[in-house]
């Protein structure tokens, strides 16, 4: 088709209406390739390239300004533009969820978990997270003679509170100096009551040194007290005098779970981390 | 012969879906199978084809994808989705009923007036 001013014409008349650029041009596109395949059926019996031919092709499209008002009524530019708003809202939420989860798994990571004679080389977390609920030290104080150290475990699962006692089997207490204080016997009686639950076996327990090997050197007081809160269980370990922390010392309360351990550490004489 | 435009009214959406049932076409192609399968009684104005596919396509009955045509040539085919299925059987069985009257009509006009 040498000159298709008609063709262009005809195009402008049916795309006018479509006030959306991306529209009218996918949708004056369609309606140029359909006139391109009706003018080579054409030219089968019609002079290729002549006007009789480009003027049979348009008559066959039908009315352009009447295509226009429907074309027109059915394209609507607001629905265009809430297309494309959407589809930037999702590549938005995207790069956010994308970001959001890169900073969320470092966030679920146990803390560090530094070997037996390793002396930690910077300050070990206060909070863990491990199979959907929190581990945070939020005392640990000398008083009286004694020191109490809390860990408080939380979650929104408030129909899935923590297990103190399963808790309580895997708890051992470390000092600086490597001596570690835990639990002799997991078989412990447990005393509930309707403030708290306790555990009186935990008295009079296994110390070692780090020095020392596993085999038991001594005993210690280990006094236990796990506390029902709302979203949290709060297990108050008490330790006597022959393992007594000196003030401002650190210690670490590590639980070896079967999800994985949890660390957590507190300089003895501070008030909540929190 | 050319059907008259006013039998055609309404039905434009039934036959493109049901031509589209069998296979994707692009819009040309369209027009092309439906004066073949109709024996050139459906001759639609070919641009007014645009405003049915498109309105279809806004109402999820058809996608749209664009991919090489026999010709070599690039086009934009459609294609009939499970939404476009459903609404086909809906307006074949409005079409039937609408036929089925039609016939009805047209059969039982002599008997009507027959002695009981």
């Amino acid at each position: 088709m040498q000159d298709r001013k008609e063709t262009e014409r005809w195009l402008d008349t049916a795309t006018r209406g479509i006030r959306f650029g991306p529209d009218r041009r996918a949708v004056r596109a369609e309606l140029e390739e359909h006139i391109e395949d009706r003018t080579e059926q054409l030219s089968s019996w019609l002079d290729p390239g002549s006007e009789e031919l480009e003027a049979e092709a348009l008559r066959g499209m039908g009315d352009a300004e009447e295509l226009g008002r429907k074309l027109a009524r059915l394209h609507r530019p607001w629905l265009g533009w809430l297309w494309y708003a959407s589809r930037a809202l999702v590549g938005i939420l995207l790069l956010v969820c994308l970001l959001g989860v890169g900073s969320g798994i470092q966030k679920w990571q146990p803390g560090h978990v530094p070997g037996p004679s390793e002396a930690p080389a910077e300050r070990e977390p206060e909070s863990a997270k491990l199979g959907g609920y929190t581990f945070r030290i939020v005392e640990a104080m000398e008083r009286n003679g004694t020191f109490r150290v809390v860990l408080r475990v939380s979650g929104l699962r408030f129909w899935e509170p923590a297990d103190e006692t399963g808790l309580v089997a895997h708890l051992r207490v470390e000092l600086e100096d490597g001596t570690c204080i835990a639990l002799e016997n997991p078989a412990y009686s447990v005393e509930i009551n309707r403030l708290y639950t306790s555990f009186p076996d935990t008295a009079a327990r296994v110390a070692w040194g780090s020095d020392r090997g596993p085999d038991s050197i001594g005993e210690a007081s280990m006094e236990i007290r796990a506390q029902e809160r709302l979203f949290c269980r709060d297990i108050a370990i008490q330790l006597g005098e022959s393992v007594l922390p000196g003030t401002g010392e650190r210690i670490a309360l590590v639980l070896d779970l079967p999800l994985g351990q949890i660390r957590l550490s507190a300089r003895c004489g501070e008030e909540d981390a929190a | 012969m050319k059907s008259n435009r006013g039998l055609l009214a309404g039905s434009g959406a039934m036959l493109v879906l049901a031509l589209l049932e069998k296979e994707d076409m692009y819009g040309y192609q369209i027009i092309v199978e439906m004066g073949r399968r109709s024996s050139d009684v459906f001759q639609l104005q070919e641009g007014t084809l645009y405003p049915i596919l498109h309105a279809l396509e806004k109402d999820r009955c058809l996608e749209s994808y664009r991919q090489m045509a026999p010709s070599g040539r690039e086009r934009k085919y459609y294609h009939l989705t499970r939404r476009g299925k459903e609404t086909l059987d809906g307006k074949r069985k409005e079409w039937e009923s609408f036929r089925d009257g039609v016939d009805q009509v047209l059969e039982g006009g002599s008997n009507a007036l027959a002695p009981s």
